[in-house]
């Protein structure tokens, strides 16, 4: 490589992360904050995707985790996290079949306060289980799951509690 | 001779049907959907209209066919509901609608009676059909309605599906049924159609008394034939004029049936309703709707 190429490349590079960077800052994301254990990979979400972040086990329980803007830009009003809670628990139990099983306050690393909601459903004569952590900040809802088969979920139940224990809140 | 004489009494009776027939031509008057007014002008006649019950469009072109031909026919049709303009040609009425048809010929005999007793003695004998289409919300609710109110009048249905009933109601009582019908639902369309079948009810009249003379006539040969090729040749004559009696009785008795009871048609049409949003819960956001083991896994 002679030193005008090696010039050109790292030009290249820094353009690439100030495009990068200011794409992030324009979309006002609040970036995905969990860590993949060992064991999980993360997934490649599409552009089109409404998950921010995805990792699967290899037996295919998946965790994953989004954060929906509140009050600015989208149609989504502000609330706080009873009023989201109350909407998650009415949505999966009264609409989509699914059976509340357990609640628990939960503190993500950086320490807010939060509500994990433990959700089971059947289906055919397979159990499936669904959790979800709910997050609220004035800005965003964070919205992180986890689901699965149910034997299988209960086998990769410590590698799917270090990721979701990992969650945390960027300001 | 006789059969002289039968003509005549033919040519007498289809002159009177054909004088009451030929009303004189008048100004239309208020628009009137189910208003059963017959139109007609001596010479080539027609009969049309249309309207409905809140517009006024309706032209009415009316014809009085002359004495040869048969059958004269009053027709209505009303089947779109604006009304800004209201070209009538001519409406020589029966404003009262079929209810006073019998001013001008007879009642229809009931369908029950004897062919006697149908006689008719001069003036119309109509046929009256009519199809409505309704719009409605619940067809099933307002098909068990109208069946009640045709029969309170005397009637019944005679064909009934999911968005159709056929019914048959007293002929007096045709313009009643059918403004009660209308006020089930919304009115889409209407027409009906009154076919004058007096030449023809005569006809069927005549040539069945003449056979009966016939019968008796040849009835009377066979009493007397001597031979019996002759009885067998009378006995023959005999069943042939017995069939033809038999096939015009029938003809009679189908005549007088669709005289003394008119048939509506009925077509329910379900009116569309939107539709209110179900028991599942939602709220105006996608991602909420969307949440679920199901998402999830789909990699």
């Amino acid at each position: 490589m002679n030193r005008i190429e090696g010039r050109n490349d790292y030009g290249r590079r820094v353009a690439a992360w100030l495009a990068g960077a200011l794409f992030v800052g324009a979309a006002g994301c609040a970036p995905a904050a969990l860590t993949t254990p060992d064991g999980m990979i993360e997934v490649n979400e599409p552009t089109a995707s409404v998950y921010d972040y995805r990792a699967t086990t290899p037996h295919g329980i998946v965790v994953a985790a989004r954060q929906i803007r509140q009050r600015e830009g989208t149609d989504v009003p502000p609330g706080d996290l009873a009023f989201w809670a109350e909407a998650t628990r009415l949505r999966l139990r009264t609409s989509a079949g699914y059976a509340l099983i357990e609640e628990e306050t939960v503190r993500s690393v950086d320490g807010t306060e939060g509500l994990r909601m433990q959700f089971g459903r059947d289906q055919s004569t397979t159990p499936y289980r669904y959790d979800v952590l709910l997050f609220v900040t004035p800005r965003f809802i964070h919205f992180v799951e986890a689901g699965g088969e149910t034997a299988k979920f209960e086998e990769a139940e410590a590698l799917i509690e270090e990721a979701l224990a990992s969650y945390r809140i960027r300001r | 001779m006789k059969r002289f004489r039968s003509s005549l009494i033919h040519a007498g009776a289809v002159a009177l049907a054909i004088a009451a027939g030929c009303g004189s031509a008048q100004a239309p008057g208020a628009y009137d959907p189910y208003d059963l007014s017959v139109s007609s002008q001596p010479g080539h006649a027609v009969g049309y209209a249309t309207g409905d019950a809140s517009g006024v469009m309706m032209q009415v072109t009316a014809v009085a066919e002359t004495a040869e031909s048969a059958p004269r026919r009053a027709m209505r049709s009303d089947s779109t509901r604006s009304r800004e303009s209201a070209p009538m040609m001519a409406e020589a009425s029966w404003d009262a609608g079929p209810q006073m048809a019998p001013a001008i010929a007879p009642p229809p005999p009931p369908v029950e009676s004897t062919p006697a007793e149908q006689e008719p003695t001069s003036g119309q004998l109509l046929i009256y059909t009519a199809s409505l289409t309704l719009a409605i919300y619940d067809v099933t609710e307002t098909q068990a309605r109208a069946l009640a109110l045709v029969e309170e009048m005397g009637g019944y249905a005679a064909q009934r599906a999911d968005s159709y009933i056929q019914l048959r109601v007293p002929a007096a009582r045709f313009r009643e049924a059918l403004e009660a019908l209308g006020a089930l639902g919304d009115v889409q369309s209407l027409s009906w159609d009154a076919q004058d079948v007096t030449e023809e009810f005569l006809d069927v009249e005549i040539r069945l008394r003449n056979a009966r003379d016939m019968r008796e006539r040849l009835a009377a040969l066979l009493d007397e034939a001597i031979k019996v090729t002759d009885a067998l040749a009378i006995e023959a004559e005999l069943q042939r004029v017995t069939l033809e009696i038999e096939q015009l009785e029938g003809r009679r008795r189908s005549l007088a049936d669709r005289i003394s009871l008119a048939t509506i048609s009925v077509y329910f049409s379900q009116r569309a309703i939107s539709q209110v949003p179900g028991e599942e819960y939602r709220l105006p956001f996608q991602w909420l709707n969307q949440i679920g083991v199901e998402r999830l896994l789909r990699l």
